[in-house]
């Protein structure tokens, strides 16, 4: 077992990361997130070109999308559009949990 | 080492066109997807599909592929020497490697030999730990068993206080190890709570029923409430109504900044005694509340 204490690193909203680094954790170039970027699937930090810095929460999506880029072959373009619709899904998923906390235990169905 | 006919696992002829080939791809992919397939054989022929389709959509590794000739599938067969110079990583025997391995190595560009080999980085791995509401607000250590090409091993892993649902933690270089010099891999670690018999978590909030009876909702009174850590006394306020949120703050699952929130139910006794229904009957008689008004 290995006891040394593990580094993590929190990939929440407060978080940042640069270009290159988000392209790392995502193993996507950064002429990749450059073209998102043109599509604007993908928003970095106001104010922070022409050394853009991103918000964490973006790791999480963009290897989602990466992953299906590498497993069916898909264009940037189709990358950009499922980045869009994966975030949506996942404020729709985060609302659905708000509204869950809010229905007592006794009228829940699961 | 062993041949496969790519064409064959694609179910495409040897002369097919690229756009078959990228259709065929297509085809498997979408029905073999683990995502998508719950079949207990997809993840391997997504893989095997996934594996022919990286050879044969790149030109030149198809060329390479195709000067092997046609041997059976599985068949033992030797690759010409000049490969074992120009792709054998690191100048690993042919009998260590398969076909894929060989293939990928020459997608690297690993032509002029081992000792200009790209460093490549090592796996990432996605796993994820399932920890009680208690200790995602206190923060704990978790035992994390992972099984690679080292064999398996166990990390302890800390997780900071005020964890929530559906977080992800980056644990940098704890993935498989990376080759040629390249770094090694991370885990992404995302954290779930278990369900809790009192408490549901919005993000880094938590919410509870609170029951009332209709006289301590319309006087107001003082009463005990659980919270994550021992339970407190909660001031309801006179005229609290039903679906009323009442804030706890700083009683969350991130002590700084989230709130323990108690939803107000206002439940009747099933049974009255007979005292009790005639206070009932004189308050309907007295009272000017109308509850259905516009």
């Amino acid at each position: 077992m290995t006891h040394a204490m593990i580094e993590s690193f929190s990939l929440d909203t407060p978080e940042v990361v640069t270009l290159t680094e988000l392209a790392d954790y995502c193993g996507m170039s950064p002429a990749d997130l450059d073209e998102l970027m043109g599509y604007n699937a993908l928003q970095p930090l106001p104010d922070t070109a022409p050394d853009f810095i991103f918000s964490a929460h973006w790791v999480v999506p963009l290897r989602a999308v990466a992953k299906l880029r590498m497993d069916f072959d898909l264009d940037l373009f189709t990358v950009a559009i499922l980045l869009e619709k994966l975030r949506q899904i996942a404020l729709l998923e985060r609302q659905v949990q708000s509204l869950q906390a809010l229905v007592p235990f006794h009228l829940r169905q699961t | 080492m062993k041949y496969k006919d790519y064409y064959a696992i694609l179910g495409v002829p040897r002369s097919a066109s690229l756009d078959d080939i990228k259709k065929a791809y297509r085809k498997l992919a979408r029905a073999h997807h683990p995502d998508v397939s719950k079949a207990p054989d997809a993840e391997a022929r997504f893989k095997e599909a996934a594996e022919a389709y990286a050879t044969l959509k790149d030109s030149a590794k198809r060329a390479a592929y195709d000067e092997l000739g046609h041997p059976a599938a599985g068949a033992d067969f030797r690759p010409p020497p000049q490969w074992q110079q120009d792709f054998a990583p690191g100048g690993m025997a042919f009998e260590d490697l398969d076909l894929a391995d060989l293939l990928a190595a020459m997608g690297r560009g690993q032509r002029t030999g081992p000792q200009r080999a790209m460093p490549i980085k090592g796996h990432d791995y996605e796993s994820e730990v399932t920890i009680t509401l208690e200790d995602a607000r206190h923060g704990t250590t978790v035992n994390l068993t992972l099984a690679d090409g080292a064999g398996e091993r166990t990390l302890q892993v800390t997780i900071p206080p005020g964890a929530c649902q559906n977080q992800k933690l980056r644990l940098r270089g704890q993935g498989g190890k990376g080759r040629n010099g390249g770094p090694d891999g991370d885990i992404y670690l995302q954290i779930r709570l278990a369900p809790h018999a009192v408490f549901r978590p919005d993000r880094h909030d938590l919410y509870f029923d609170l029951i009332l009876s209709p006289w301590e909702a319309a006087l107001g009174a003082e009463v005990e409430v659980p919270t994550l850590e021992k339970p407190v006394l909660l001031t309801v306020p006179p005229g609290t109504r039903a679906g009323r949120k009442l804030r706890l703050r700083g009683r969350g699952l991130a002590p700084e900044h989230s709130d323990l929130y108690a939803i107000v139910h206002i439940d009747v006794p099933a049974t009255l005694s007979t005292r009790e229904r005639e206070l009932f009957q004189e308050l309907a008689q007295v009272s000017s509340f109308k509850p259905r008004a516009a």
